[in-house]
């Protein structure tokens, strides 16, 4: 291909919209009540890549997931990580192959929920109108 | 292995018709069963978890269909890695990678293992972390994500690999740092142990040390640099390299850049190589990727090679990858001969 053709082809792709983003629903980013870290959607972020693995304190950070397919893993896809599928799934290929694993999966909010409750290093997020007085709100996103 | 694939593909529930679909459901278990140790569970592409041990068994293969202008039809399984993971504790992490490979020999072929990479982690803090063992050497990025499922061509650029040793065998520190809207990474290595390979690479070292920095934004790009000095018979010689990574919706940039300074001798400079390359990758239809490279790499005393490939890769699961490239160029060069490639690729 000449570099003519090369070129017009990048800036085609430069010019091909991103995919539009649907109505979110409201998330809370949950952790252990005892747990007074504050975090911007950045750290959460950097927290669900596995990029970020401990608390300031030193301890261990329990990343918890819900399962592809689910509203909440969706938004959360959306509004914190803000990443194309294709570029994720291609970013846990490389972390797979480098021996990272994605954080563990919980199957209901109820879980997260009880998890997080129960674990001070845990972390996860759960629909707002879920939210109690189990855990503590670090961040509401929305 | 297509058998394989086809009972993975039997097994894949139809994606979510939504704008923005999640990653498909891939990442679910095909396979969960409960044992004494918990339940062992199988994802494609993301391998088998022993229960509660901590140990994930992957991999990955490569089969490669190739016609080199000039030169005949051949059919090769060129990459087969296995991979052995274990995380006993949250700050020790274990890595081990199998590869087998046909060794040519006179009494004819045969196949053996080399360990492309064994080494442990010790995480004290996201900033510091301990490396001992065999590891991929950290310089640019084609050569930290060189399995065959996860890069978009067949064939591979000339800088990513001839102008420094792709392993090192010693120890390294690394860590991040997390400054507003992004992350900066380090790595700081040396090799001062001998490889354990029973094949030399394309230039072996005997020790070496250096170091990189990246900064990657959240934003979805990432600029680094690397230096490398090592020994080469007896010679200590250095290699400075930059690269960049820039996604943007469903497209992405790539590019790298490394010189090597020529070895200053009697009779003038020589053993001098610097190249780099610029790789465009478009998501042109659903699981269908169109890729764009420019390389230019200059090994003196040989002449310059500029090579383009232009190529398209389908991903009919994420876990698959189907790629076919045609490389051209001004000049023939051995190590990426001109000819159409292609290949199937796998990770399990």
């Amino acid at each position: 291909m000449r570099p003519a053709g090369i070129l017009l082809s990048t800036a085609l792709a430069l010019l091909t919209p991103a995919p539009a983003a649907p109505g979110e629903r409201t998330l809370a980013i949950i952790v252990h009540p005892e747990r007074t870290a504050a975090l911007g959607i950045e750290d959460v972020a950097q927290i669900f890549l596995r990029k970020r693995r401990f608390w300031e304190d030193g301890a261990p950070i329990v990343a918890l997931h819900h399962e592809l397919g689910t509203a909440a893993r969706a938004s959360f896809s959306r509004l914190v990580l803000r990443a194309d599928p294709g570029h994720l799934r291609a970013y846990w290929d490389q972390q797979y192959f480098a021996g990272i694993l994605p954080p563990a999966v919980l199957s209901t909010s109820t879980a997260v929920k009880r998890y997080v409750a129960a674990d001070r290093d845990a972390i996860g997020y759960i629909d707002w109108s879920e939210v109690d007085d189990s855990v503590r709100v670090v961040l509401k996103i929305q | 292995m297509l058998a394989a694939v086809v009972l993975l593909n039997r097994a894949s529930p139809v994606a979510a018709a939504e704008p923005y679909p999640p990653s498909p459901a891939t990442d679910t278990p095909i396979l969960s069963a409960p044992t004494p140790a918990g339940d062992v569970r199988y994802t494609p592409g993301r391998g088998l978890h022993v229960g509660d041990t901590g140990l994930t068994l992957g991999g990955y293969v490569a089969a490669d269909l190739t016609r080199d202008e000039g030169g005949p039809t051949t059919f090769r399984v060129e990459d087969q890695g296995l991979f052995f993971i274990w995380d006993p504790t949250s700050r020790l992490h274990f890595f081990s990678e199998l590869d087998v490979v046909d060794q040519d020999e006179p009494g004819g072929p045969r196949r053996t293992f080399v360990t492309p990479r064994l080494y442990g982690d010790v995480a004290a803090l996201d900033w510091l972390n301990l490396r001992v063992g065999k590891f991929l050497t950290p310089i640019g990025r084609w050569n930290l994500i060189y399995a065959r499922p996860l890069v978009w061509t067949t064939s591979r650029p000339l800088v990513t690999e001839l102008p420094f040793d792709p392993f090192t065998t010693g120890g390294m520190l690394f860590g991040s740092l997390f400054p507003r809207g992004g992350m900066v990474t380090y790595s700081l290595y040396g090799q001062f142990t001998d490889q354990f390979d029973a094949e030399p690479g394309a230039q072996p070292v005997d020790r070496s040390v250096g170091g990189r920095l990246e900064y990657a934004s959240l934003g979805g790009w990432s600029v680094g640099g690397s230096y490398l000095a090592f020994t080469e018979a007896g010679r200590w010689r250095h290699l400075t390299g930059l690269d960049t990574l820039w996604q943007r919706g469903r497209f992405e940039l790539m590019g790298e850049f490394a010189f090597q300074e020529p070895v200053r001798d009697p009779v003038g400079n020589s053993g001098r190589q610097w190249g780099l390359y610029l790789q465009a990758v478009q998501e042109v239809l659903p699981k269908i990727y169109l890729v764009e490279r420019y390389e230019h790499f200059d090994q003196a005393p040989e002449p310059a090679v500029n090579i383009g490939v232009l190529g398209l890769a389908y991903k009919p699961w994420p876990f698959v990858v189907l790629k076919g490239e045609y490389l051209f160029a001004d000049r023939r060069a051995e190590e990426s001969p001109p000819g159409v490639k292609s290949s199937f690729t796998l990770l399990f």
